[in-house]
């Protein structure tokens, strides 16, 4: 009968397409990238109050195996709980404290303004690939993920993921997210506390190229004692230009020209310019206690996520 | 400091162009940018560290309007006076004698001359006028004044070197003529000198400056040639030949005679033509500023036309050749105009070159192709260019006339050293009867009586003639042996004076007879190079040829026949002594060789071209470092 139904002929078994990684999406990660990622744990030097049960410990006292304080007894108090080795030699009533283990909310910021998606190797790209390997390591670590992008009048929200299936979620949102628009530092970083209900560690991936500066989207951002990252991603072109002859520069995002005539002089204040920039930016972090890294988009992820984040503690 | 092209200042309106270019900017190449404001900063950091940077970003076109400055300078031609050309009105006179073919001023002194005449007119100012006169033994106006610089150049360019001696009293008139329709006038000579300047008196005020032309003194040259046929002494004919060094060093060259003319055959009269042949060479020495005479004697009978040439290859090619032409006819033809004289026939048929025709006065129309013209007792009413011999009659000239009858006329004396009376004894003669002959001042006497001359030769521009005041037949003298010498000399004299009268020195205007047929055509043919020259004649009086600017044998053929022959040659001492004068004496006035007269006015033109030229490469270089990243 069966073999009737099928038309004699024999009927392969349809394997559900799973998700290929080597397909996802621009090439973001690859297979060997995603199992160099599960070794890497994301730990962070703050503690934060979780919605679940994670493996991270929390502020609140809760059920746990490590032991935090004691407090009297008081009227319905969980008798499993109480110190009877306490009761007796002293014969009090003690309850027993512990730490409740809570699970890490990860917030990444990825700026998307039109700025982001130039270069060579292209900042989006990178700063995209770094959001998805940070989430990952915080995904494997059964940890939260929180994606946000944002430009000017834009803002994209990933309701939070947990659990390492939610890495493909993760990289649908970033594969989608446009790239275009102004930089607003400030208005995304308001935005985003508006809607944050929970503290975290908070990564603002951008070129922070925003004429108003970053300083205030910053002070926004350590609003409910969040652990703030700031990387700073900046393209091989932008660190050392490859400009040449009389040339009008065009501002992608508005358009804007400046006409310049590249000299060695010229080159020269630019490279100052440029330093001036980014110790700005860490002597504001330095003095609010935000984490800096200036990064550039031709450096390898791995080495990055190795070398660099190791030293700054962001992963472990 | 003036300008030659004043109008070359309106290239500055491009100035204003240039700043346009600036303003309007060159064209950028768009680069989109991740963010400008990195860029925008670092400019205004470049701009408020650098508070010169607006100049220096505009040097650039600082240089560029400095080149574009430079360059109308030079188009308006800036002229740096120096003391050339300052005046208003110019007479240039060039010498184009034939010490300016010399050879020593590349290509010759003539080109030499003429170049520095262009640019000199190159140096004229707005409104000058230049006037251009050539001379050599006499003046041609080539343009009366003149604004025009290009039609001045090319009027200089058509001066051509002649083989003139130099008389520069008629360019010197020409000049002053001009000085009195010009004021501040200049006069600039370009010579070697090699002229008698005229008297300080007749420069009457005009300012002049000379430029003098050619290094060399070294030059050999003919100065000297006669030729002279000598029937009495049974020679051909003898040739005197002067030569001159005018160099500062002892010379020895060989002196060429060289002879082409007919070989008469017997049976043929008008013989074979024949190549030019060496007939002789001398050699001879020459001291420096020496002179020696050679004499050829009768080096060849065949001989029509002759050349002597110097071998030495000097600057001055023009003096080492002259040309002599010898008679080539052997006979002389005489035309008796007589009723009957058979002692007069006889005794001109005892010369072996006469040949002798007869006829009655009224038959006479003129004197023909007769070398000589015996009238015994007639007188023709006008004469004509030759010879002629008068019997018992004077010629239909001014001064002349015959008087009353004389008898026995009592002889005083004769001029035994005249030609005509060599050989000749007139102790003897005895005139029975003559007339009372009244003769011009200028006429010699032969043989004169108490009371009258008998016996007078004259020679005038084109007429030579022998005047007897007597009848042959009332005197003894047709008996007597001096008579037939006398007739003997007379031929000799009527043949040499037609030998010298075809030398002529260039410059000089020949004479050309008319035709005895005004139907016959005539033709002039000069020298080698030259084109010969139909002539028609209108009337029977002659024309005159004075193209003569070339030294050789001039032909003047009528019909096919050759008529005259002429030599015409330089022979100047004055122009073979080559070397240039540094200055010019005019009387008392001496005007001192300014070579400096041309060169004193320095355009500057070019040394604002090669400025411009550098500020370019300055503003290429600043370019280039501003932009190195771009190249």
């Amino acid at each position: 009968m069966a073999d009737l139904q099928t038309g004699g002929e024999p009927v392969e078994p349809i394997e559900t397409p799973s998700p290929s990684l080597e397909k996802s999406a621009e090439g973001l990660m690859d297979a060997s990238f995603l199992k160099y990622l599960e070794q890497l744990a994301l730990v962070s030097r703050k503690t934060f109050l979780g919605r679940l049960k994670g493996e991270r410990r929390s502020k609140k006292r809760g059920v746990s195996i490590e032991f935090a304080d004691y407090r009297d007894y008081a009227k319905g108090d969980d008798l499993r709980f109480l110190d009877w080795n306490i009761f007796g030699r002293l014969d009090r009533l003690f309850t027993k404290l512990f730490h409740e283990e809570e699970d890490l909310y990860l917030y990444i910021l990825v700026d998307s303004s039109k700025s982001m998606d130039t270069g060579d190797p292209n900042k989006a790209i990178f700063a995209k690939r770094m959001a998805a390997a940070l989430a990952y390591i915080t995904l494997a670590g059964m940890d939260r993920v929180c994606l946000i992008g944002f430009g000017k009048e834009r803002y994209r929200w990933m309701q939070p993921a947990r659990g390492k299936g939610s890495i493909w979620r993760i990289l649908n949102f970033l594969e989608e997210l446009p790239m275009d628009g102004e930089t607003t530092l400030a208005d995304g970083c308001k935005r985003f506390m508006m809607q944050q209900k929970q503290g975290g560690v908070v990564i603002l991936l951008s070129d922070l190229f925003d004429p108003d500066g970053c300083e205030d989207a910053v002070k926004q951002l350590l609003q409910k004692q969040n652990d703030v990252y700031l990387l700073q991603t900046l393209s091989p072109q932008e660190l050392n230009p490859d400009l040449v002859g009389a040339l009008r520069l065009l501002d992608v995002e508005t358009n804007e020209p400046v006409e310049i005539s590249m000299t060695e002089e010229l080159m020269g204040v630019y490279e100052r310019r440029l330093k001036a920039f980014q110790a700005n930016i860490r002597e504001f972090s330095l003095r609010y206690g935000v984490h800096y890294l200036p990064l550039s988009s031709d450096a390898p992820v791995e080495r990055l996520l190795t070398d660099a984040f190791r030293r700054l503690g962001l992963v472990a | 400091m003036n300008f030659l092209a004043p109008f070359g200042l309106f290239f500055g309106l491009f100035i204003p162009a240039v700043i346009i270019l600036y303003l309007l900017k060159l064209k950028r190449i768009d680069q989109p940018i991740s963010s400008t404001l990195l860029w925008r900063q670092s400019l205004e950091d470049l701009k408020a560290n650098t508070p010169f940077q607006k100049l220096k970003r505009s040097l650039l076109l600082y240089l560029q309007l400095l080149i574009m400055a430079l360059l109308a300078l030079a188009i308006a031609r800036p002229v740096l006076e120096l003391g050339g050309l300052r005046g208003q009105s110019f007479v240039v006179l060039i010498d184009q004698s034939a010490s300016m073919t010399a050879t020593d001023a590349r290509p010759t002194r003539l080109e030499e001359a003429k170049k520095l005449a262009i640019d000199l007119v190159n140096d004229m100012s707005m409104g000058d006028r230049m006037m251009v006169a050539a001379f050599s033994s006499k003046a041609q106006v080539m343009t009366p004044f003149e604004r025009n610089q290009s039609v001045l150049r090319n009027v200089i360019q058509t001066i051509r070197a002649t083989e003139n001696p130099t008389d520069i009293k008629e360019a010197i008139k020409i000049a002053q003529s001009a000085s009195a329709l010009q004021n501040n006038l200049e006069v600039i000579i370009f010579s070697d000198g090699a002229f008698e300047a005229p008297d300080a008196a007749e420069l009457a005020g005009v300012k002049v400056r000379y430029v003098p032309i050619g290094q060399t003194a070294d030059n050999i040259g003919i100065i000297d040639l006669v030729v002279r046929r000598d029937f009495s002494m049974q020679q051909n004919y003898q040739l005197l030949v002067g030569v001159q060094n005018s160099g500062a060093v002892e010379k020895t060259v060989f002196v060429e005679l060289l002879g082409q003319g007919r070989k008469v055959i017997a049976g043929d009269e008008e013989g074979a033509e024949t190549e030019e042949t060496l007939l002789d060479a001398r050699e001879v020495t020459l001291e420096p500023g020496g002179r020696e005479s050679l004499l050829f004697k009768d080096p060849g009978n065949f001989t029509e036309v002759l050349r002597v040439r110097v071998d030495n290859d000097d600057a001055l090619p023009t003096d080492n050749e002259a040309w002599a032409v010898i008679q080539g006819e052997a006979f002389l033809d005489v035309l008796v105009v007589t009723v009957n004289n058979p002692y007069l026939e006889r005794a001109l048929n005892l010369d072996a070159r006469t040949r002798v025709s007869v006829q009655a006065p009224s038959d006479y129309t003129g004197p023909g192709g007769f070398d000589l013209v015996v009238f015994d007792a007639y007188a023709p009413p006008a004469l004509t260019e030759g010879s002629y011999f008068f019997i018992n009659a004077v010629p239909p000239m001014p001064g002349w006339s015959m008087g009353d009858e004389l008898t026995l006329p009592y002889i005083v004396s004769f001029d035994r050293f005249h030609s005509l009376a060599r050989y000749v004894n007139f102790d003897t003669l005895i005139v029975n009867r003559c007339r009372n002959m009244a003769t011009p001042a200028w006429v010699e006497t032969i043989v004169e009586s108490r009371e009258t001359p008998l016996i007078a030769a004259f020679e005038s521009d084109a007429v030579q003639g022998v005047v007897a005041a007597f009848d042959l037949f009332d005197s003894n003298w047709p008996n007597r042996v001096s008579f037939p010498i006398f007739v003997m000399n007379l031929v000799d004299w009527v043949a040499a004076g037609k030998g010298d009268a075809m030398m002529r020195t260039t410059g000089e205007v020949l004479t050309l007879a008319p035709p005895n047929s005004l139907m016959d055509e005539a033709f002039l043919k000069p020298p080698a190079p030259l084109e010969p020259q139909t002539y028609a004649f209108t009337e029977s009086s002659p024309l005159y040829y004075d193209e003569t600017d070339r030294q050789g044998i001039y032909e003047y053929l009528v019909g096919d026949a050759l008529r005259t022959r002429y030599a015409v040659n330089l022979l100047s001492t004055e122009e073979s002594k080559i070397a240039p004068r540094p200055d010019l004496q005019f009387g008392e006035v001496q005007v001192t060789g300014d070579l400096g007269a041309v060169a004193s006015n320095q355009e500057i033109w070019r040394l604002l071209a090669l400025i411009a030229f550098i500020v370019l490469c300055v503003e290429w270089v600043v370019y280039v470092r501003r932009a190195r990243y771009s190249f």
